[in-house]
């Protein structure tokens, strides 16, 4: 049977590539530059455990940052009191944490204008 | 319900009163759930009066972890998997074998006891040998004591009696996994007490004996059939060409096919009662909870032209579905940040609550049936808005025109076929009507050829073909072979429908490509960001004019409710190879999909990176209409997301405006060119 494998995804980046973050930061539905897709494609496919994923608190309205558990039936993990009051930001905000955990280096450029 | 999409930028939530229910007060008790398959004898087998037996029974776990999990219960007796070892246990005292069972291997348990000599003993031979391992273990203890079960003990395998509370079995440590052919006999070569047979009766809840005492039991929760047995070598793929083959039953601890809860409140709607959509809404201490109903329009009693058929096959299909915490590439899918409503939270946490045909099960096989007996909390107004609440943007849309229709749902169409359909002029199908048994299938298109008219106004239709069953009403059964886009493969040899003995799968790989239906089938998926239709210039031929008449522009629908334009989620296309009739007409054509476009596995055949709509022309929807050789047509969108544009701008649109176009002239009952 073809199940799940945590460690398929493989693909590693050039964390320096700050244009490929500002990138991402003008346009976060794309479409993308292929140097870009492949990160995104990368950070999408992180495993289950630990992954982040948003609970929404009101409808429309806060989201909480949180990490699913990875285990069948148990609630994902919150992140601190991390939450957010758009779900752009909050893409931005978890592109900048995935960056970070993939390449060790902290995406400097400037937080979007939303 | 007339729309129930809660997005305060969507076309805005409306419900009308039933004005012939009033509201209630309730007193509700909460009631379990029973989760886990098993199988039944009862009464059971009496007690051997040598008081000795054996019992042999074959076993394939897929999950032999540290749980508990029976394979047999029977009075004190247990036999069972813990901390990954076969054990037989009688009361308190137990023989364990000594090597780890091993997941997905057929084993043969041999269980004997003597009450006279007071020894029990246990064996598990592997009966496909792989290397490493030894093929026979064994154990054995000295009964202190043997409880005699009680008469009215009864038999269980797959699972063990927990509780019984006003006369209703509960259950503990379900196995999981397949078991074949237990056999019990008086001593080791005694008389025959029982041997059941798991190959006959597969579309049923019936287990057979094949001894003398026709000890025959039933099955609880729904677990698989038709799965491959200890002897399946490969010569055959389905139970019905060689049933011996398929003698093993797949047992899972959260399949779950029927609360089986008391009856709190009875809704009787009036023979009046207009066909639709409903919701229950349910309040407590400040909670709200809707159950979604739907009141059917009575087949052979049409009281409107136009019969909207609510997917409701779909609806249960993705019913509770768990792939935002199960699925690897859910978010990958959806190329976004997974985020999680409050009833996706409480789904996750109550797995007893059944699943979607879009899950696994804990053992990671994939779930092949799927319940509408249930709480279905994605299936309600909600955050959850595939299927179910886009389509009420269609009949928010109908609403708004005025336009009269009945509403009858999938298996209405299941079980009554063309005498449903053949009382309307008119048959309009939903947002996403995928899933489709042969009955339906084979009435909507007699009603077409016949000389319906038939408005598809979605994407991705008629893709997999699904079984529906007497035994267990308002379940249907869908294999997913190794073809489509899924979320798990079927396992090889299984893919035949339990319930009718059909092949499962795509229709496509039967022979019936939904473009022999309704003109277009399933290309790809699009979830990042919708596109629109260019219209062709076949499309300016006179004989079409009907359709955009008022419409003073070549794009249509670069509008939305989803992603911004008409064209997405999931599309289809034209392809006569595929069997979109000879006199079918491309309309339109989305443009620019862009990367967004991922083809469906069964459009490419070798490896290619080319698999995008900015490289793949194969990646688009397709706008497509044919008259039938019966005097019908169909017309056909293509595209999920033309249905989450009827109402942008209020209403007023070049797509609601085609739409209505198209609606009109099918209902004026003028002959179509």
């Amino acid at each position: 049977m073809l199940l799940y494998d945590p460690t398929a995804s493989v693909f590693t980046f050039d964390g320096t590539r700050m244009d490929l973050a500002e990138e991402f930061r003008d346009n976060p539905r794309g479409p993308f530059s292929a140097d870009l897709q492949r990160i995104l494609d990368r950070m999408r496919t992180t495993p289950l455990k630990g992954r982040y994923v948003l609970l929404v608190i009101e409808p429309f309205r806060v989201w909480q940052l949180a990490r699913l558990s990875g285990e069948r039936g148990e609630a994902p993990i919150p992140v601190d009191s991390v939450r957010y009051t758009s779900a752009a930001i909050a893409e931005w905000d978890i592109f900048k944490r995935r960056w970070k955990d993939l390449t060790g280096v902290t995406v400097t450029v400037a937080d979007p204008v939303l | 319900m007339i729309c129930g999409d809660m997005d305060p930028n969507g076309p805005g939530q409306s419900y009308e009163p039933a004005e012939w229910h009033e509201p209630v007060e309730l007193e509700v008790r909460h009631q379990r759930i029973d989760a886990g398959s098993y199988a039944i004898v009862d009464p059971a087998p009496k007690w051997p009066e040598n008081s000795a037996f054996n019992l042999t029974i074959n076993f394939f776990p897929t999950r032999p972890g540290n749980s508990e999990q029976t394979l047999v219960a029977w009075g004190d007796l247990r036999l069972q998997i813990k901390d990954g070892l076969l054990r037989l246990c009688v009361g308190e005292i137990c023989a364990i074998c000594e090597d780890i069972i091993l997941p997905r291997c057929w084993y043969q348990a041999t269980v004997s006891i003597d009450a006279a000599s007071k020894v029990m003993g246990l064996t598990a031979a592997m009966l496909n040998p792989t290397g490493g391992v030894r093929t026979e273990q064994s154990a054995q203890e000295r009964l202190s004591n043997w409880c005699v079960p009680r008469p009215q003990t009864a038999l269980l395998f797959a699972a063990e009696p927990e509780t019984v509370e006003n006369g209703r079995l509960f259950t503990r440590n379900t196995f999981n996994g397949k078991l074949e052919a237990p056999v019990l006999s008086d001593g080791p070569d005694g008389e025959l007490i029982a041997a059941w047979d798991f190959s006959s009766g597969i579309p049923t809840d019936r287990i057979t004996d094949r001894g003398p005492r026709e000890l025959h039991g039933t099955l609880v929760n729904l677990p698989m059939r038709g799965a491959t047995g200890s002897n399946w070598n490969g010569s055959v793929a389905s139970w019905r060409q060689h049933p011996g083959q398929y003698g093993a039953i797949h047992f899972h601890d959260d399949d779950m096919v029927d609360c089986c809860w008391n009856t709190s409140l009875e809704i009787q709607p009036p023979e009046n009662a207009r066909s639709g959509y409903y919701i229950a809404r349910l309040t407590a201490n400040g909670v709200q909870s809707d159950v979604a109903f739907f009141v059917s329009a009575k087949a052979g009693e049409p009281r409107a032209r136009l019969l909207f058929l609510a997917p409701t096959a779909t609806y249960l299909s993705y019913a509770n579905t768990h792939i935002k915490f199960d699925s690897h590439n859910t978010e990958n899918l959806f190329e976004a940040v997974t985020q999680l409503s409050e009833d996706e939270l409480y789904l996750n946490l109550h797995r007893e609550l059944g699943l979607s045909h879009y899950d696994t099960h804990s053992d990671d096989s994939g779930v092949v049936y799927s319940s509408s007996r249930r709480p279905m909390l994605n299936t309600r107004p909600g955050l959850y808005t595939f299927n179910y609440l886009n389509d009420t943007h269609i009949i928010k849309w109908l609403e708004s025109r005025n336009t009269s229709y009945d509403v009858a749902t999938d298996e209405d169409l299941h079980r009554h076929g063309t005498e449903l359909l053949q009382a309307y002029d008119v048959v309009m199908t939903g947002s996403h009507p995928e899933y489709y048994s042969t009955e339906m299938w084979d009435a909507l298109n007699d009603y077409q050829n016949e000389g319906g008219r038939h408005i598809y106004l979605g994407g991705n239709g008629f893709y997999w073909r699904i079984a529906y069953s007497d035994t267990y009403p308002g379940v249907i059964e869908n294999r997913r072979g190794v073809s489509g886009v899924r979320t798990w493969e079927g396992e090889p040899g299984e893919h035949h429908l339990a319930f009718s003995g059909e092949p499962g799968g795509l229709w496509r790989t039967h022979g019936r490509a939904p473009q022999a239906l309704v003109g277009n089938g399933f290309s790809s998926t699009l979830f990042v960001k919708s596109t629109w239709f260019r219209r062709s210039e076949a499309s300016f031929d006179p004989r079409y004019a009907f359709m955009f008449r008022g419409i003073n522009t070549n794009v249509i629908g670069d509008f939305g409710f989803r992603g911004g334009g008409c064209v997405g989620l999931e599309i289809d296309r034209w392809d006569k190879d595929l069997g979109s009739p000879p006199n079918s007409v491309v309309l339109a054509t989305s443009e620019q999909v862009g990367q967004g476009g991922l083809l469906t596995g069964e459009e490419f055949i070798t490896t290619t990176r080319a698999l995008d709509g900015v490289q793949n022309g194969r990646v688009r929807a397709d706008m497509v209409y044919f008259t039938t050789a019966g005097g019908g047509a169909v017309w056909s969108t293509g595209s999920i997301a033309w249905a989450t544009s009827l109402l942008w701008n209020g209403g007023d649109n070049n797509v609601a405006k085609v739409t209505g176009n198209v609606l009109d002239r099918f209902l004026d009952p003028q002959p179509l060119d």
